[in-house]
């Protein structure tokens, strides 16, 4: 659906783009489905009319708060609303949802200044957190909803590997100095706006985004994790956004941190919820970037403490929930270093 | 009309900042509407740049704009003053030239209200 959206639309071929279509694409295994997309898209859609802007400036932001998909699928399955009410207000909400998080998403950028680079997330999760104390106050408390699969799959992760391979064989191809034009990638801090595709081309981008996703698998194969939906959420967002901030350099500090973290917690770090916080905490690649690898580490560190907290606090209805721990670890990381620095935000 | 006045004023205050901190001095500032283009004219009399500097800078500056980008990104502009955020202003921009000339710096960028 979002290929031919992005055909329709003629969109140019960014790493945004590409950060958006394998976020999706990820997610498609967790939570996100077409019923709780397209009421999203229709508010963005309406935005765009509102704002006399063209969708195609924003149909990207759209792609990423699909995050909010499960507050439509939980208004319209999940809190006791039966019928025509339940689809009426499920897909009117996400509209209004789809909406909104355009300008508010915009406006909390600032505050961590593109310090974390899921800050749809970020946005997502405040919203969340408005929409399921009014839910609450009401008397539809929302009750968290767990399935993992927990089998090891070879073929899943025979077809992840072959997938990463498959991005750097086509680079490889498409790129004639491949390692050369791969180096310019790596001294960019990753800090929006890093979208490799112009600096490095396509093809040093595609071999990039097969390299962290190989980092990503690996890691979860290193600790004996479980391929399953969630992991590969967190895995084709790491490729995704390999054309848009991420790359080994300022990806190693923020693992680093995030299991330094995990083991001083006693946290099995096999465990689903264990490595998808490692994964995700990537999301703080820039501050790696911009500050150097120590601040890194601290990112990555402090990343897995908020993280196990802030979940609750919006009903998982916000699919990055790691988005919005990334989102206030940032705001708050970069103000301190700012200020040991010796100068102001 | 009002976000697009916005987004000058943001990349001007982007513009200036990094100026100030690469330690111009006696910058002044022209910014001229024509029609639906805008001209932002930046000249300082005194030049602590090298023409390799100001040719990196340009380079930045003039990457393809990219409205996609520039719609969400454009508020983190005005902050930091950093190669970074002249990455945004690039995606934000049609053209980028400067020269140094009898010991100024002219630094012009043009962008066009497309939204």
């Amino acid at each position: 659906m979002n290929i031919l959206l992005f055909y329709f639309l003629k969109l140019p071929y960014t790493g945004l783009m590409f950060a958006a279509f394998f976020t999706i694409f990820g997610f498609s295994f967790l939570g996100m489905t077409l019923v709780n997309l397209i009421p999203i898209y229709l508010g963005g859609l309406l935005y765009s009319r509102h704002a006399k802007i063209r969708f195609r400036s924003i149909i990207m932001l759209s792609v990423f708060a699909g995050t909010l998909g499960p507050v439509v699928s939980h208004l319209i399955f999940g809190y006791g609303f039966t019928g025509v009410f339940a689809w009426t207000l499920g897909i009117s909400i996400g509209i209004l949802l789809g909406f909104f998080v355009i300008p508010i998403a915009r406006h909390l950028l600032k505050f961590h200044d593109g310090f974390n680079l899921y800050n749809i997330g970020f946005a997502s999760g405040i919203i969340g957190i408005v929409f399921v104390s009014v839910m609450k106050t009401l008397g539809y408390p929302t009750e968290r909803v767990v399935l993992l699969y927990q089998s090891h799959n070879s073929i899943i992760l025979a077809l992840l590997f072959m997938s990463c391979l498959y991005l750097m064989t086509v680079g490889y191809f498409a790129e004639e100095e491949l390692i050369k034009k791969w180096k310019l990638i790596l001294p960019i801090s990753g800090r929006a706006i890093s979208d490799f595709t112009e600096p490095a081309g396509f093809g040093a981008t595609l071999f990039n985004m097969g390299i962290v996703g190989l980092m990503g698998t690996g890691l979860v194969l290193g600790f004996g994790g479980v391929v399953n939906g969630f992991m590969l959420a967190a895995i084709f967002t790491i490729i995704g956004f390999g054309a848009f901030g991420k790359h080994p350099k300022n990806i190693w500090p923020i693992f680093a941190g995030a299991i330094l973290a995990s083991l001083l917690l006693g946290l099995p770090l096999n465990a689903t919820t264990t490595l998808g916080s490692i994964l995700f905490a990537t999301t703080l690649v820039p501050i790696a970037g911009v500050y150097g690898p120590g601040w890194g580490i601290v990112a990555g560190f402090l990343h897995v403490f908020v993280v196990r907290q802030v979940g609750d606090f919006h009903g998982g209805l916000n699919l990055y929930n790691n988005g919005f721990a990334g989102g206030l670890v940032a705001g708050v990381l970069i103000i301190i270093i700012q200020t040991l620095k010796g100068g102001e935000k | 009309m009002r976000t697009h006045i916005k987004r000058i004023t943001s990349i001007a205050d982007e513009i200036t900042t990094f100026l100030l901190l690469e330690n111009f001095s006696k910058l002044s500032i022209k910014i001229e509407p024509k029609g639906k283009v805008t001209v932002l004219r930046f000249i300082s009399e005194n030049n602590p740049m090298t023409q390799k500097q100001l040719d990196e800078i340009l380079q930045v500056l003039n990457q393809p704009r990219q409205i996609e980008l520039e719609t969400y990104f454009w508020t983190l502009l005005g902050e930091s003053g950093t190669d970074m955020s002249l990455n945004v202003v690039g995606r934000m921009i049609d053209t980028a030239d400067g020269y140094i000339e009898n010991g100024c710096v002219v630094l012009e960028l043009s962008r066009e209200e497309i939204e």
